[in-house]
């Protein structure tokens, strides 16, 4: 049995594993669009921690973050500090939106939004930013997996074959089983993905320098400013302190934002459960460390892998590790990527179904799930196509979208903290952020300092949210009272 | 402890963390000797304010879970 036979087994095993979990916990719910949206609103702690943990650290956080410890050195931090400082407005926004979700039987996060500023244009354009944001991410992991597959088995099975095997098998239980399968699958891929990444960023400093403390040293002596704040830039020419700070500003506002993060609120079984997880979410953040690791190992290794984000499966061929070891470490890279990617699959299909076709044509709740999974198939079959061809573009889009996906935060604070803000006032404000975002993310030698598009989109947003409001009719006070008076 | 006084000492601790996170607060732990657990000295502080955070919610919410008790009962207890 050749080495690459005992990787691809270990590979099939997983995949098989994940498939029957995903299709066993659709049994869980009911047969309604709320059970398939919003898991009946019954996920206990367990699966929501692994939910909200495993959706956030995608293929980006797996491979992409050795890849900016190995290429960009201490800028890679800024990883660290914006997922914990991300969720601490949760504590109060989360329960606060899940309690308006249930006495309302609200499932998406525009739903949310139009409950309180009723308009189709509003609805539908945030089920468009949610689509224009999801489909390179989505994109990015599924060719996040093919890499991994075809670099673990020498290109024996070439990254085509490698992401349509993961990806139908993602597509096929989130069709059949929605976000119960979501979840459970998380849950399993969440546990799998934390342990791996621990025994590699242990093992690999360990194996090439004798310890953590001594491969730092050797980097500090090797290449002194790479270990230091704000590190490199994507040229390899000193980052910003501005660009540093705004991209921690920038992610720390829209992490929770993301659609299919921010609708997961709809699925907890109570408050508590979403305060506790908020609370527990950095012992889940702390994943990054050995991530970071396994990238840093690779800094004075001689031979130079083809891009930096191949850093990790590079440095696992370069071990000369045990076959099961490196098939486990594969799977370990496809939980990453394929827990976020069914998230995203399940968020498209739901918003577009939800916030953008029910507007305009009346199904009843058979006819809404069928067109979900018809859905979930074709954005799955666009995204993979998209992830066949160049992808250097969708890597640029999707540092843009995070940009365009922070101006929900006005949007949704507003909605539940401020009485005078109106329809209006949010269509003005979101439309001004997001072209600003947009057109300063396509010159972008107009944004001073290195700042992210997206602050500048905001310093836009806010005060054009502010006075197009104050300009325009409030809303009825027994309207507006419905958002503002569930108590905590 | 008064519930008002947690949640603004909660609320400045946050804001600390925040401060340490971005320039200029960074810039005070920006560097790499000594080395702690292995890490360099920024990525340790990085990791130990978002621990910070993880503890800092989690008094709070003992305080705040307490006050939601007290307040339920007081309800309850005027609506017999």
């Amino acid at each position: 049995m050749e080495r690459w036979h005992v990787i691809a087994t270990v590979i099939a095993c997983y995949l098989v594993i994940t498939l029957w979990i995903g299709l066993a916990a659709g049994r869980k719910s009911t047969s309604s669009v709320q059970g398939f949206v919003a898991g009946d609103r019954n996920f206990g702690l367990l699966v929501f921690y692994f939910v909200t943990g495993a959706s956030m650290c995608s293929a980006f956080a797996f491979l992409g973050g050795p890849g900016w410890a190995y290429g960009r050195g201490a800028a890679a931090f800024y990883i660290l500090s914006y997922g914990a400082l991300g969720m601490v407005p949760w504590y109060w926004i989360g329960p606060r939106v899940a309690d308006i979700g249930r006495n309302r039987g609200f499932v998406t996060q525009a739903q949310f939004i139009t409950g309180r500023f009723p308009s189709r244009l509003l609805s539908v354009l945030i089920a468009s930013l949610t689509l224009v944001a999801f489909i390179p991410y989505i994109t990015i992991q599924i060719r996040g997996a093919g890499i991994v597959i075809e670099a673990v088995t020498e290109g024996n099975i070439p990254l085509e074959i490698g992401a349509a095997l993961a990806y139908g098998i993602v597509t096929f239980y989130v069709m059949k089983s929605g976000v119960m399968a979501v979840g459970w699958t998380n849950t399993f891929q969440g546990v799998f993905m934390i342990t791996i990444a621990w025994i590699l960023g242990l093992y690999l400093p360990t194996h090439f320098y004798g310890g953590v403390g001594q491969m730092f040293d050797s980097i500090a002596s090797a290449r002194p400013g790479f270990l230091t704040v704000p590190g490199l830039d994507g040229n390899g020419e000193p980052w910003t302190w501005a660009g540093y700070s705004s991209a921690v500003l920038v992610s720390l506002i829209g992490v929770q934002m993301w659609p299919h993060l921010f609708m997961k609120a709809f699925t907890a079984k109570n408050n508590d459960i979403i305060r506790k997880t908020t609370i527990l979410f950095p012992t889940f953040w702390l994943f990054l460390i050995p991530v970071f690791l396994i990238g840093f190992a690779g800094v004075l290794f001689p031979e130079k892998p083809p891009t930096s984000d191949f850093v990790l499966p590079f440095m696992i061929m370069q071990t000369d590790l045990p076959p099961l070891i490196v098939g486990l470490f594969c799977a370990g890279a496809l939980s990453a990527s394929m827990s976020t990617g069914d998230a995203l699959l399940h968020g498209s299909a739901s918003v577009v179904e939800e916030d953008a076709v029910r507007l305009f044509v009346k199904l009843d709740d058979k006819q809404a799930q069928t067109l979900m999974r018809f859905l979930i198939v074709i954005v799955g079959v666009a995204s993979y196509l998209l992830a066949l061809g160049d992808h250097s573009s969708l890597v640029d889009l999707l540092l843009a979208s995070y940009g365009i996906i922070c101006q929900l935060a006005p949007t949704v604070l507003a909605a539940i903290y401020w009485k005078r803000a109106t329809t209006i006032g949010i269509l003005a404000g979101l439309t001004s952020g997001v072209f600003v975002t947009t057109i300063l993310f396509v010159s972008n030698q107009l944004t001073p300092f290195g700042l992210h598009e997206g602050i500048l989109g905001l310093l836009t947003h806010i005060p054009v949210l502010i006075i197009v409001s104050l300009l325009t009719h409030p809303q009825r006070e027994e309207h507006v009272e419905g958002f503002m008076g569930n108590k905590l | 402890m008064d519930i008002t006084k947690v949640r603004t000492l909660a609320g400045l601790l946050l804001c600390l963390c925040l401060a340490f996170s971005v320039w200029p607060g960074l810039v005070l732990i920006n560097r790499v000797y000594p080395l702690v657990l292995g890490l360099p000295f920024v990525m340790a502080a990085l990791t130990a304010i978002f621990l910070a955070i993880g503890v800092v919610l989690f008094i709070l919410e003992t305080f705040e879970s307490r006050a939601r008790n007290i307040q339920t009962e007081s309800t309850s207890k005027e609506e017999n």
